[in-house]
């Protein structure tokens, strides 16, 4: 093969790349992923150890089994180890059994929550409070995986000088926008 | 002259630069013209690619545009059966609460499924055994008209307990609402609603989806405190942002004293990530504008018409405010950038809403109610 022929070939190949490379870039991106506050606040290797604690709090406080949990409260009773002595003596729980069709329907298949939680900043918050972001879907031992809903639960956490929460608050907000 | 051999050079230069071309060819022979080719039908199918992969985008972006909420019910599996709507009504009347709520019970229990059956309650009214000894009059749970017939009696027999702590009628609707989740002892216990996270998240789960989906006309439950909101125009505060904090109680934190600035959260928090643009929720007189610690670069109006609410816009970009005291705005005016100036952990808009009494020359959380009903009355949450 002759220098000129080379040289096209390559210059061919480079550019071929140059392109692969560049489209996706210049694809429009969802909008819901580039604005979705939670997507920009995944765990890093560097949270602090109440973050940590949040974290593992709101995965705890977010995995229910209907089939067994009277309701949702029990989750927050299998987190109350992560807790102050006093705050977990002040869990809980109504007397209403938790229901509703996602609920009864996960009971129905034997199904668990599967949370995800991310850090929420995108609040404000009082010195050392830590806000969790959690959603969640249902699965159960079959690998069936069962309509999740347009909900998202919002934690907020505050902390003692030993990393034991002292209080929490959460509530359920609809993850899109109506 | 010289225009002529500079023409009759550009020429021979144009004629050298086809020689070399031609010769570049021929050196190359067919492989170059080939890969030029297939170059270019690389390209043009990438150039063809992304075309239509923008136009599947823009439609699918049209199609994620949120639906209009708080239209009454008429979904399939929301709306209240129609051979249920007697049997709901007479339960409201038996219980004294508005028929909106009581279908919004309804639906949240069991989602109108006569047969509906948790590990721990049965029917459409999701009884638990022990209740249901108490209330059913010995008929099947699982008949929906025994079913809804025994909740308006509950219903009643809870508000009784509560009665005594009720002040309004918002309060009577909320706190047999929390007795019936919670149990009578507990609200009385407490005088209102008990502080069980649970609890707290069912009363105005309940309320909101009464005012969203069964209410005919978009006013929650009990009436306001506001009452009219008027004819004027609202739009969305910050156009895209999703919910990312509400209005209510919050954690105390460790070694402060709790009062309603720490421990409450007076507004609702939007965000889309940092950088949109905050606009005039409705028509407003803007009364201040500043800078402090907390609420970060803000922005404060008074609605010009009635009911003349107070409205505050929180946490706004360093110097990004358009606006200045004493402007009187349209509903959808820009009024600065979301940001993360004050106490903000991250970017967001705080918006809040203080009924027409509050002071409107700085932030305060006092006169501070949950803009989340009204923002739903006025068709844009």
């Amino acid at each position: 093969m002759n220098r000129n022929k080379l040289i096209l070939i390559v210059l061919a190949i480079v550019v071929a790349a140059v392109v692969i490379v560049v489209s996706p870039a210049l694809l429009p991106t969802n909008d819901a992923d580039e604005s979705d506050p939670a997507a920009q606040t995944a765990p890093g290797s560097d949270e602090t150890r109440n973050e940590q604690t949040a974290l593992e709090a709101a995965r705890i406080m977010t995995t229910w089994k209907p089939a067994e949990d009277f309701n949702r409260t029990a989750a927050e009773q299998r987190a109350k180890h992560l807790m102050t002595k006093e705050r977990a003596e002040e869990v809980i729980a109504p007397e209403r059994p938790t229901t509703g069709q996602a609920w009864n329907q996960a009971a129905e298949h034997n199904a668990t929550s599967t949370p995800q939680v991310v850090l929420n900043p995108h609040t404000e918050t009082e010195e050392g409070i830590i806000s969790v972001r959690a959603t969640w879907h249902w699965e159960n031992d079959s690998e069936e995986t069962l309509p999740s809903g347009d909900e998202q639960r919002i934690y907020y956490f505050s902390f003692n000088d030993d990393g034991k929460i002292h209080d929490y608050t959460y509530e359920t907000v609809p993850i899109s926008t109506r | 002259m010289t225009q002529e051999r500079e023409s009759q050079g550009s020429s021979k230069g144009k004629q050298a630069a086809a020689a070399a071309g031609l010769a570049a060819l021929k050196a190359t022979g067919g492989t170059g013209i080939v890969i030029a080719v297939v170059l270019m039908l690389v390209l043009i199918l990438m150039a063809v690619f992304l075309g239509v992969a923008v136009l599947f985008m823009d439609s699918d972006a049209e199609q994620a545009q949120p639906a209009s909420a708080c239209v009454v019910a008429d979904g399939e599996g929301v709306a209240v059966p129609t051979e249920y709507e007697q049997w709901v009504q007479d339960a409201a009347d038996e219980a004294g609460l508005p028929y909106e709520i009581v279908a919004a019970l309804f639906y949240t229990e069991s989602g109108w499924d006569p047969n509906a059956q948790s590990a721990y309650a049965d029917g459409v009214g999701q009884f638990t055994p022990e209740t249901w000894i108490d209330y059913g009059q010995g008929e099947d749970p699982f008949d929906p008209e025994a079913s809804i017939a025994a909740t308006g009696r509950y219903l009643n027999a809870l508000q009784d307990t509560v009665a005594p702590v009720a002040t309004t009628d918002q309060e009577r609707i909320e706190f047999t609402l929390a007795a019936y989740n919670a149990g009578p002892g507990a609200v009385q216990q407490y005088g209102g609603i008990p502080p069980y996270p649970e609890t707290q998240e069912y009363v105005p789960a309940i309320m909101d989806r009464a005012q969203v989906d069964f209410s005919e006309d978009c006013t929650p439950p009990g009436g306001s405190e506001i009452g009219d909101l008027g004819s004027g125009e609202w739009t969305h505060p910050l156009p895209g942002g999703q919910v990312t904090s509400g209005f209510g109680p919050r954690p105390c934190p460790a070694g402060t004293e709790c009062n309603q600035y720490t421990a409450n959260h007076g507004g609702l928090d939007f965000s889309t990530g940092g950088g949109t643009t905050v606009v005039a929720a409705t028509d407003l007189e803007i009364t201040a504008t500043g800078t402090n610690q907390y609420q970060g670069e803000y922005i404060i109006g008074r609605m010009t018409d009635d009911p003349n609410l107070v409205m505050q816009f929180h946490h706004c970009q360093t110097g990004s405010t358009s606006v200045t005291q004493g402007d009187t705005v349209a509903v959808g005016t820009a009024l600065c950038t979301e940001g993360a100036t004050g106490n903000a952990s991250g970017p967001h808009l705080h918006f809040q809403i203080n009924t027409a009494e509050a002071d409107d020359s700085q932030p305060t959380y006092d006169h501070a109610t949950d803009p989340q009903p009204i923002l739903v009355e006025k068709g844009v949450l």
